[in-house]
């Protein structure tokens, strides 16, 4: 048998027909791609998840959708939950048992989440700073790297948060905030955030604020003289600082018990396993709270997401075997149209074998043309998901 | 070259009976088949070929009886000796005419494409004058090219035994004459035997001798 004439008779064939070749290796390539490319990027964010997951031990938050409270407090999503106090957080930690960690992860700037916290945050994710120094006042922020390297942030550089929502006169002012630090990469969630402390995060909720000192104002910037025995009542013609200086800090200030006001979730790192069985133990008769672990959060839900996967596979492989059955069948027809060049061949030489080797050759080479670029896809799959998958989560 | 002895042959399906008692062509010799349409002309080629197998009696091309080989040795046997010039071109239309007239050397596996190969595929393309066609496809060409490309791959193997069915079929008179002097010129170059079917008398006396296969048939006369 001539090899070289069949793989040279075989590739000259294919080529010539390229429209119907590149068809049968697209409908392959997809036959094998879908299946292992949604295998690879479902282990891919299960790894990335459970990573995560792994580095934080429990989570507190105020009683409601777990799996919600553990992406707030994981990967900064789902602002909307509800807010448990700080009073709430400082009791944890008070006990004894563990140390917890509080974060207001509720307003943004530019599309990334600013996430108010203490610095104990910092210490327990190991941070690492690029450049600049941690946090020391009100007013100042530290970002992530995929932050400041998408914004083109630097150390010196402002943050200005986005505003609520632009049609409500009496809502939160937006706050420009100093650039003091930038955190080295982390590969995580944190690399698309902006920290702040806490307070500074009630000030952008409107929770504290700084306004020129009442005593230094003019009588038309006041409803009522000040009196001992009564507050003074700015009108609004007071300027409301939109930016913490040196200059202005000291104006700003709080109303009310700081104890009570709000964050999303408190990371909660108990000092051994025996306290955090008690933690647990205690959590789970407390009213209006809950303390779960994220990494049983993430047990349930790919456990979920497997049972959709194997579904979801099957159904893929349905399909396949369907879209493998119109691929022999193309063959098959196209052999019958292709009799009367077969029985040319056999005129010219050509031995049964030699066509059949012919026949298999173009089959072979398109269901290996199909193999190849799934492994390219599945190649791309695997260093691109990674990157995807990280935005989609932050 | 050729020798038929008790040659029969039937098609399962057909009353068609293909009957020669004898007939034999000697080495170097052209001969022209002629006869009605039906009566088995390019029957009796493709027994020749060993496309086909005779239902009893023997055909032997160069002393070998093809009935007795494999088929694969009857296909090896076929691509070595035989050159096949046939009615309807049997042009591959994913090949260009390049391509088209070196496939004997591509499905054999005796046969290698050298520069000398390639060099008198040009060559016998220039002689039929499709020289400026190589490149082309055969839908390309006109019917009558298509004919010329198929004489060239009849030729280029240089075969001891060329076996043409109608070749001129489709040519006007002055390709006719130019594609049948190629042919004899050729074979007498190799020292081939020509047996070309025709249904044309201007072209019959340039052969050594003409056989009717009708009479053949009718009289199972050795010719």
């Amino acid at each position: 048998m001539n090899f070289s004439g069949i793989f040279y008779l075989g590739l000259r064939y294919l080529s010539r027909n390229r429209g119907k070749t590149f068809l049968l290796v697209a409908a392959f390539t997809l036959v094998w791609l879908l299946p292992s490319g949604i295998g690879v990027i479902v282990s891919q964010v299960e790894a990335q998840l459970r990573a995560r997951a792994a580095d934080t031990p429990l989570v507190l938050g105020q009683a409601g959708s777990p799996l919600e409270l553990v992406f707030n407090s994981l990967y900064f999503t789902k602002p909307e939950v509800a807010t448990l106090t700080l009073r709430d957080v400082e009791s944890v930690s008070e006990s004894g048992l563990a140390n917890a960690i509080p974060l207001y992860a509720r307003y943004s700037a530019g599309g990334y989440r600013i996430v108010g916290t203490n610095l104990d945050y910092f210490d327990y994710r190991r941070f690492v700073f690029q450049d600049g120094r941690n946090l020391l006042r009100l007013g100042e922020c530290i970002v992530g790297s995929t932050v400041a390297e998408r914004a083109g942030l630097q150390v010196g550089d402002a943050v200005i948060s986005t505003p609520e929502t632009l049609f409500d006169l009496a809502g939160v002012y937006p706050l420009k905030m100093t650039v003091v630090g930038i955190i080295a990469p982390t590969g995580s969630p944190d690399d698309r955030a902006i920290f702040v402390d806490l307070k500074t995060s009630w000030i952008i909720e409107g929770l504290g604020h700084g306004h020129a000192e009442a005593a230094k104002l003019s009588e038309d910037q006041k409803i009522a003289s000040p009196s001992p025995d009564s507050p003074v009542r700015l009108n609004a013609s007071v300027v409301e600082y939109n930016e913490i200086t040196p200059e202005t800090v000291a104006q700003f200030h709080f109303h009310g018990d700081i104890e009570d006001y709000p964050v999303t979730t408190a990371i909660v790192v108990p000092t051994d396993a025996k306290n955090q069985a008690l933690l647990k133990g205690r959590y789970t008769v407390k009213g209006g709270l809950q303390l779960i672990s994220p990494a049983e959060e993430m047990d349930e839900l790919f456990a979920t997401v497997f049972s959709v996967q194997r579904v979801v596979v099957r159904l893929l492989l349905v399909i396949g075997l369907a879209t493998m059955a119109i691929g022999a069948l193309v063959f098959l027809l196209s052999n019958r149209l292709r009799t009367e060049e077969f029985r040319h061949l056999r005129h010219l030489g050509a031995d049964r074998l030699t066509l059949t080797a012919l026949v298999v050759f173009e089959a072979a080479f398109v269901i290996l043309s199909s193999l190849v670029l799934c492994g390219i896809g599945l190649l791309l799959i695997t260093r691109i998901s990674p990157f995807v998958i990280r935005h989609f989560l932050s | 070259m050729i020798t038929c002895q008790q040659v029969r042959f039937s098609y399962p399906s057909e009353t068609f009976q293909l009957e020669i008692d004898q007939f034999s062509v000697a080495d170097g010799e052209t001969v022209a088949l002629i006869g009605p349409s039906g009566c088995g002309k390019t029957t009796f080629i493709n027994l020749i070929l060993g496309i086909l197998s005779p239902s009893s009696g023997e055909i032997q091309v160069e002393g070998q009886s093809l009935s007795q080989l494999p088929l694969a040795g009857r296909q090896r046997f076929r691509i070595r000796k035989i050159g096949l010039v046939p009615q309807n071109f049997e042009l591959l239309d994913y090949l260009t005419i390049r391509e088209n007239i070196l496939v004997p050397f591509r499905v054999s596996s005796g046969l290698g494409i050298s520069a000398e190969v390639v060099s008198r595929c040009d060559e016998l393309a220039g002689k039929v004058g499709i020289a400026d066609h190589l490149g082309k496809y055969p839908a390309e060409l006109s019917q009558g090219e298509r004919q010329r490309a198929a004489l060239c791959r009849g030729l280029v193997t240089s075969p001891r035994l060329i076996l043409a069915d109608e070749p001129t079929g489709n040519l006007d008179p002055e390709n006719q004459d130019r594609i049948v002097s190629l042919l004899l010129e050729e074979a007498g170059r190799i020292g081939a035997t020509v047996l070309m079917i025709t249904h044309d008398p201007v072209l019959l006396p340039r052969f050594d001798r003409v056989v009717d296969l009708f009479a053949l048939r009718q009289e199972g006369i050795a010719v």
